[in-house]
């Protein structure tokens, strides 16, 4: 794996567990399908670390979750959205927008307006 | 057929887990290495290969890692002391909740001196809150179980002795003392059968709790 900055693993941190909601936005996942897209969008080093992220969520009550049968192992927790995460999601979405925008311009060298 | 949690590698790993796990309470513990577990035979699947199984594991990442990311306490290894472990105030043998325990059920048992039992039912009441090994569900069987054992011994006894008083002899207008029907009445027995209920549900509650407070971590 390539070196990484530093800022770039704060980065990630930050915005971890909105990614998270987002990806449950749509549909239900269980765990291992959450890690799996985050992982290949390159926003996890280590897989098992999401768990303890997910088991956070679920208290603070952002993320539900409820446990299915498998046919090919063990139970599997699936996870959906709550109100309260898709409202947390919504005032995220928002202030990335703004964020996103302010740290462009700088970026790009351009006056703010 | 050997699945892929039974691969002597994968076996290691999760033995390695669940010892870093002892630094995390006893509930996201388990609830660590659950997902784990479940994580691992969605990625490894039936009949993994060795060198699949490594991948795997590796992508997990260390096992102190994953507890470090749950807000595992410092290990020994780190150099720092272990006095941070579930939050600093648990004794780490069980001490508190067996103290709640044995308080809960003295204050029943000592209700006639009843501002010791007051004290020690409001103690208990307390450690069993501020316990850091029991979990919701088992805090909320230990208050309302365990320490149900003072008022409930306060109010039978206070039944049993306002029923003797009305059924005790008196002499009536013409000089003859009359005395009730004895037995027991019908109420009397549903009370009674309810109390044996209670007492064997709350010997089972005291040793199911007492094993989750020694559990090992």
């Amino acid at each position: 794996m390539a070196a990484q900055y530093p800022a770039l693993t704060q980065l990630r941190k930050g915005v971890l567990e909105h990614c998270v909601l987002a990806l449950l936005q749509e549909e239900e996942r269980y765990g291992y399908d959450l890690v799996t897209q985050l992982s290949e969008a390159g926003l996890v080093a280590s897989e098992g670390t999401i768990y303890p992220l997910l088991s956070r969520l679920r208290k603070e009550e952002l993320v539900a979750t409820s446990w299915r049968e498998s046919t090919s192992g063990p139970p599997r927790r699936y996870y959906s959205l709550t109100d309260q995460g898709r409202s947390v999601l919504a005032d995220f979405n928002r202030s990335w927008t703004d964020f996103k925008h302010s740290v462009d311009l700088i970026l790009l060298g351009k006056e703010l307006r | 057929m050997m699945t892929a949690l039974d691969h002597p590698l994968v076996v290691e790993y999760l033995h390695r887990l669940a010892a870093e796990s002892a630094r995390l309470p006893a509930d996201q513990a388990a609830e660590l290495q659950r997902d784990i577990r479940e994580h691992l035979a969605a990625a490894l699947g039936n009949d993994p290969s060795e060198p699949s199984i490594r991948e795997g594991i590796d992508r997990l990442g260390m096992p102190a890692e994953l507890v470090d990311a749950a807000g595992g306490a410092p290990s020994h290894q780190d150099g720092a002391p272990d006095t941070n472990r579930r939050s600093g105030s648990d004794d780490g043998n069980g001490g508190v909740e067996l103290a709640a325990l044995v308080l809960l059920l003295g204050a029943g048992v000592f209700f006639i001196l009843w501002p010791l039992a007051l004290l020690m039912w409001a103690v208990g009441l307390v450690l069993v809150f501020r316990s850091q090994r029991w979990d919701v569900g088992e805090k909320l069987r230990a208050a309302l179980v365990v320490g149900l054992t003072m008022p409930l011994t306060v109010m039978v006894l206070g039944l049993a002795g306002a029923s003797a008083w009305t059924q005790a002899c008196s002499p009536s207008s013409g000089g003859q003392v009359q005395c009730p029907e004895s037995g027991i009445p019908a109420w009397g027995i549903v009370i009674i059968l309810l109390l044996v209920a209670y007492l064997v549900y709350l010997v089972w509650t005291v040793v199911r709790l007492a094993r989750a407070a020694r559990r090992s971590r």
